[in-house]
C-alpha cells in the first residue's frame, strides 16, 4: 500500500477508534466482581479505590477541561498529573486535551468530508451524466413555436385556474393548444432556424452560475441565516462543490463516446445498460476515485475554514479549525496552532496525492 | 454576440441569486420586525404581535403586502381578489366574475365583503349573524335570478350609508353579454409587494425594512462602501504580487529543471498547496508578529493609519504600507504556488513546440525564449484562471481579514452572520455575485480581444 493511503487510513482508523483511544471513562472496569464497559454508555461511574480499570490511551475527553492544567500547558512544560495522564501535546486555556482535540477533529473533519463530497459526487454525476447524453438537444423548437409558446402557457393557466368550466372541456382545451403548438412545427419555414433547448447547455450555465459565488462567502451568509449544525454543514458544503464534479464527467464521457470501442459496442447491439455498465463505468471508475478525492479535500479544507471563523460546527464540538482558532488567540500557544494545522495538511496531501495520482490526464491540477 | 448572450446570462443568474437571498430573507428563522424594533424604545419582551405599535410598523415596512406575486389571469378578473381572506368568497367571485364577464360589479361585490369583513358598518350585532346567513347564500347561488333575490334581501337590512351594495342590486342588473372577456389572458406583474420593495429600496435612507442593518441602523450601502475599498484593495495588490512571483518562479524552475532541487521543490510545492490559508496566516502572525519571538511586522490591521485617521486617502494609504505585508502573504500564498504549478505545466506544453525548435536553431538563449515567447503564449491558457481568481480571493479574504482584524468586506459578513444582521449579509451576498459576473464577462472580452492577438501574435513569429 502506498504512503497516501496509509495516511488516510491512520486517520480513518483514528476517526472510527475516536470513543476507544479518547475518553474520559475507563474502557474496562471491574468493581465488586461486575465486569463493564462505561465507554460505552452515556452516564459516569465513579471509580472506587479497589476497582481496577483500564483507561484509553488518551484519558480525555475532547473539550473536556481539567482545570489543575489550565491556561495553556505547553507540551514540555511540568504538569500537575501522573505520567499516565499527562497531557502530551498541551493544552488550551480551559485545560482541555489537545491530543483528544485532534482526535475528535479527524472524526468531525472526515465525517463532513466523507458525506459532502457524496452529495457533491451524486449531483456532479447525474448532471454530467445527463448533459453528456442529451448532447444533440432533447428537445428542439421551431421559433414560430417558441413565439406560440407564450401565450399557449398563459391561456392554459388561466384556462385551469380561473374558468368555470367542467374539467373536460378544459382537458378538451388543454390538447387543443398542444396540437396548436405541434401543428406550427409542421409548418414548414425557409430558414433553418430553430431553438435548441439543450440540457448541455442548461448545465454548463448552471455550473457557470454555482461556480461563480465564492463558496465560503455563502456558506457563511446562509450559516448565519440559517441554524448550525453538522447536517447543514454537510448540505450545504454538498451542494457548493459538484460543479467540477459535472464538468469532468460530461467531458469524460464525452470523450468515451467518441471512441471506437463504444462505437463498436453500439452497433453489436448492446443494450444501453450493458453499455454503461461494461464500458462506461470502468472507465470512468478511477476519474470519479480522483474527482471524488479532490472533493473531499475541498470540504475538509472548507469545514476547517468554517471552524477557525466559528461558523463551523457547534461549540462543543472540537475540531482542527477550532483548535487553531483558540490558538490564534495567545501569542505563545505554538502547540495549538501547529499540530492540528499538520494534520490538516498531511490530510489534505495525502488526499491530493491520490487524487494526482488517479488522475493521469491531469485535469483540475 | 457571444458577449451579448453573456450579458444575458449574467443579468438572468443575477435576477435568480436575488430572488434566492430574498427568500432567504423572508423565511428565515428570524422576526424581522422584532430585530429592528428590539433596540429601539420597544423591547422585544414586551411587544407583542397584536400590539397596535406592532401592527403600525408591519404596515409601514409593507410587510403586510404579499411577498411576492405576479397573476395570471383574464379580463373579466379583477386582481385584487387575492387579498380575500376566505376560499368560498373568492371562489364565488371568480366564479360570477367569469360566468358573468363584468369585473366592476363584481369589484363592488368584492369591495363590501371588505368591509363587512372589517366591520366598518356598525351593523347591530342582532343583525349581524342574519347578515352572514345572506351572504352565505349569496355565495353558494349559482342561479343569476335567485342571486339578484338574495341581494335584495341583503341590502334591505344593511345601512343606507353603504349605498354602493344597494346600487349594485338596484341599478345594475348583472349581465351576461361578457363572457368572452373570460378567455382573453392577461399577465399581471404587481409591484405593491416585498420583493420589489426591497429590490427598488436597497439604497434608499428611510425605507423598506431589508435596506437598513438592523444591528446599527445605518444603510447597507454606507456599511459597505469603506470595507469594500479596503478589500478591493487588498485584493489587486495580491493579484499583482501572485502574477509576478508565481511567473519568475515557474519560469526559474523551468529553466532549471534537470537540476537536482527543482525535483525537490516540485513536491515541496505540491505540498504547500495542500496548506490551509488560515493556518499560513496563523503561523506567520506567530512569528513575524509575536512580542515573544519576532515583531517585524505588524499584525493588527485596525491600528493602520489608513483606518486610523477618518482620512481614507493615497498618503495614508503608502503610509500604511507594513500592515499589508503579512495579510497579502496569507493570501496570496496559495495561489501562487497552485498558479505556478499551472504555469510550469503550461511551459512544458508550449516549449515542445515548432516555434521554440526554430528559436533554438537560430540561437537564441534559452532563458530568452522562456521570457519572451514562451510565457506569453503559455500565460494565454493559465489566464482562464487568473479572472477566476479575483472571486476566490474575496472568498479568501474572509479568513485574512479575520485573522488580521482588517476592516474589509469579509470581516463585515463574519460580524453581520454573528449577529444575524440578514439586510447586511443578503446585500453583501448580492454584491460578491456581481462583482463575480462582472469578473465573468471581463474573461469572455479578454479571451475575445486581447488572447486572440496573442495567437495572432504567435503566429507571425512561427
Amino acid at each position: 500500500m502506498k504512503w497516501k493511503f496509509k495516511i488516510i487510513l491512520f486517520f480513518a482508523l483514528m476517526a472510527i477508534l475516536a470513543p476507544i483511544i479518547s475518553n474520559d471513562k475507563p474502557l474496562l472496569l471491574i468493581s465488586n466482581n461486575q465486569i463493564s464497559f462505561p465507554f460505552l454508555t452515556e452516564e459516569y461511574k465513579l471509580i472506587g479505590e479497589n476497582d481496577f480499570y483500564i483507561m484509553p490511551l488518551v484519558p480525555y475527553r475532547a473539550g473536556a477541561s481539567d482545570f489543575n492544567n489550565a491556561d495553556f500547558k505547553s507540551p514540555f512544560d511540568s504538569q500537575n498529573n501522573s505520567l499516565l495522564y499527562r497531557h502530551w501535546l498541551g493544552t488550551t486555556l480551559r485545560g482541555c486535551d489537545v491530543l483528544a482535540g485532534i482526535i475528535s477533529g479527524a472524526r468531525y473533519a472526515l465525517i463532513v468530508g466523507f458525506f459532502s463530497a457524496l452529495i457533491s459526487l451524486v449531483i456532479g454525476l447525474l448532471l454530467g451524466a445527463g448533459a453528456a447524453f442529451s448532447k444533440n438537444g432533447l428537445l428542439r423548437l421551431t421559433w414560430l413555436q417558441l413565439l406560440m409558446l407564450i401565450p399557449l402557457l398563459l391561456f392554459n393557466f388561466n384556462l385551469f385556474f380561473n374558468i368555470p368550466t367542467s374539467i373536460f372541456m378544459k382537458c378538451f382545451l388543454f390538447l387543443l393548444s398542444l396540437a396548436v403548438l405541434i401543428f406550427c412545427r409542421g409548418i414548414k419555414s425557409k430558414s433553418n432556424l430553430g431553438v435548441k433547448i439543450n440540457f448541455e447547455n442548461a448545465e454548463s450555465q448552471l455550473t457557470i452560475l454555482f461556480s461563480s459565488v465564492p463558496r465560503l462567502f455563502f456558506i457563511v451568509a446562509i450559516m448565519g441565516i440559517l441554524h448550525q449544525g453538522i447536517l447543514t454543514l454537510i448540505i450545504l458544503l454538498g451542494i457548493t462543490g459538484w460543479m467540477e464534479i459535472a464538468r469532468v464527467v460530461r467531458s469524460e464521457i464525452q470523450k468515451i463516446q467518441s471512441m471506437d470501442y463504444y462505437a463498436a459496442a453500439k452497433l453489436s447491439g448492446a443494450s444501453w445498460m450493458r453499455i454503461t455498465v461494461k464500458q462506461l463505468l470502468p472507465n470512468l471508475k478511477s476519474l470519479l476515485m480522483a474527482v471524488f478525492a479532490f472533493s473531499f479535500a475541498g470540504a475538509i479544507m472548507s469545514e476547517a475554514s468554517l471552524s477557525f471563523l466559528g461558523f463551523g460546527l457547534a461549540a462543543n464540538q472540537v475540531t482542527w479549525g477550532s483548535l487553531i482558532l483558540e490558538g490564534k488567540e495567545s501569542f505563545h500557544a505554538w502547540w495549538l496552532i501547529l499540530f492540528p494545522g499538520l494534520c490538516l495538511s498531511l490530510c489534505l496531501y495525502a488526499l491530493f496525492a491520490i487524487a494526482r495520482g488517479w488522475n493521469n490526464d491531469n485535469y483540475s491540477l | 454576440m457571444r458577449i451579448l448572450g453573456k450579458v444575458v446570462f449574467v443579468i438572468a443568474s443575477l435576477f435568480l441569486v436575488i430572488a434566492f437571498s430574498f427568500s432567504l430573507m423572508r423565511y428565515q428563522s428570524k422576526r424581522p420586525l422584532q430585530a429592528v424594533t428590539a433596540n429601539n424604545n420597544f423591547s422585544q419582551h414586551t411587544l407583542s404581535v397584536y400590539d397596535p405599535v406592532y401592527l403600525s410598523f408591519y404596515h409601514q415596512y409593507g410587510l403586510d403586502l404579499p411577498s411576492f406575486y405576479f397573476s395570471i389571469s383574464n379580463l373579466a378578473l379583477p386582481d385584487s381578489f387575492k387579498y380575500l381572506p376566505a376560499t368560498g368568497e373568492k371562489d364565488f367571485l371568480i366564479y360570477w366574475s367569469c360566468k358573468t364577464g363584468d369585473p366592476i360589479t363584481i369589484h363592488k361585490v368584492y369591495k363590501s365583503l371588505i368591509n363587512f369583513h372589517n366591520e366598518e358598518w356598525g351593523i347591530p350585532p342582532s343583525q349581524v349573524l342574519k347578515l352572514q346567513r345572506l351572504l352565505n347564500q349569496v355565495i353558494t347561488s349559482r342561479n343569476i335570478d335567485t342571486l339578484n333575490n338574495y341581494y335584495a334581501q341583503y341590502v334591505d337590512i344593511l345601512p343606507h350609508e353603504s349605498l354602493t351594495f344597494g346600487e349594485i342590486a338596484k341599478v345594475e342588473k348583472i349581465k351576461t353579454d361578457w363572457i368572452w372577456k373570460q378567455w382573453v389572458p392577461t399577465f399581471h406583474l404587481h409591484t405593491s409587494n416585498q420583493f420589489a420593495l426591497w429590490l427598488y429600496d436597497w439604497s434608499s435612507d428611510n425605507k423598506g425594512i431589508y435596506a437598513k442593518s438592523w444591528i446599527t441602523k445605518n444603510t447597507v450601502s454606507s456599511l459597505i462602501k469603506k470595507p469594500l475599498l479596503i478589500t478591493l484593495i487588498i485584493t489587486l495588490i495580491t493579484i499583482l504580487m501572485i502574477v509576478v512571483y508565481s511567473i519568475v518562479i515557474a519560469a526559474e524552475l523551468f529553466l532549471n529543471k534537470e537540476k537536482k532541487w527543482v525535483v525537490i521543490m516540485q513536491s515541496v510545492f505540491h505540498f504547500l498547496y495542500s496548506i490551509p490559508t488560515f493556518f499560513i496566516g496563523a503561523l506567520l502572525i506567530f512569528i513575524f508578529a509575536n512580542p515573544y519571538q519576532l515583531q517585524i511586522f505588524p499584525a493588527n490591521f485596525s491600528f493602520a493609519p489608513l483606518v486610523e485617521n477618518d482620512s481614507f486617502n493615497f498618503i495614508s494609504l503608502l503610509k500604511s504600507w507594513s500592515y499589508f505585508i503579512l495579510p497579502v502573504i496569507t493570501l496570496s500564498f496559495g495561489a501562487i504556488v497552485f498558479f505556478t504549478l499551472m504555469l510550469y505545466r503550461s511551459f512544458e506544453e508550449e516549449y515542445s513546440k515548432n516555434y521554440v525548435l526554430s528559436a533554438k536553431m537560430m540561437g537564441v538563449s534559452n532563458r530568452t525564449i522562456v521570457y519572451k515567447f514562451v510565457l506569453k503564449n503559455a500565460i494565454y491558457y493559465s489566464s482562464t484562471f487568473l479572472f477566476l481568481l479575483f472571486p476566490a480571493l474575496l472568498s479568501g479574504s474572509v479568513i485574512v481579514e479575520q485573522l488580521f482584524s482588517i476592516a474589509g468586506i469579509g470581516n463585515l459578513l463574519i460580524t453581520s452572520a454573528r449577529s444575524q444582521d440578514v439586510p447586511v449579509l443578503i446585500n453583501l451576498f448580492g454584491l460578491i455575485g456581481f462583482i463575480t459576473a462582472l469578473c465573468f464577462i471581463s474573461l469572455d472580452y479578454f479571451q475575445q480581444k486581447i488572447a486572440g492577438r496573442l495567437l495572432s501574435n504567435k503566429e507571425v513569429k512561427e
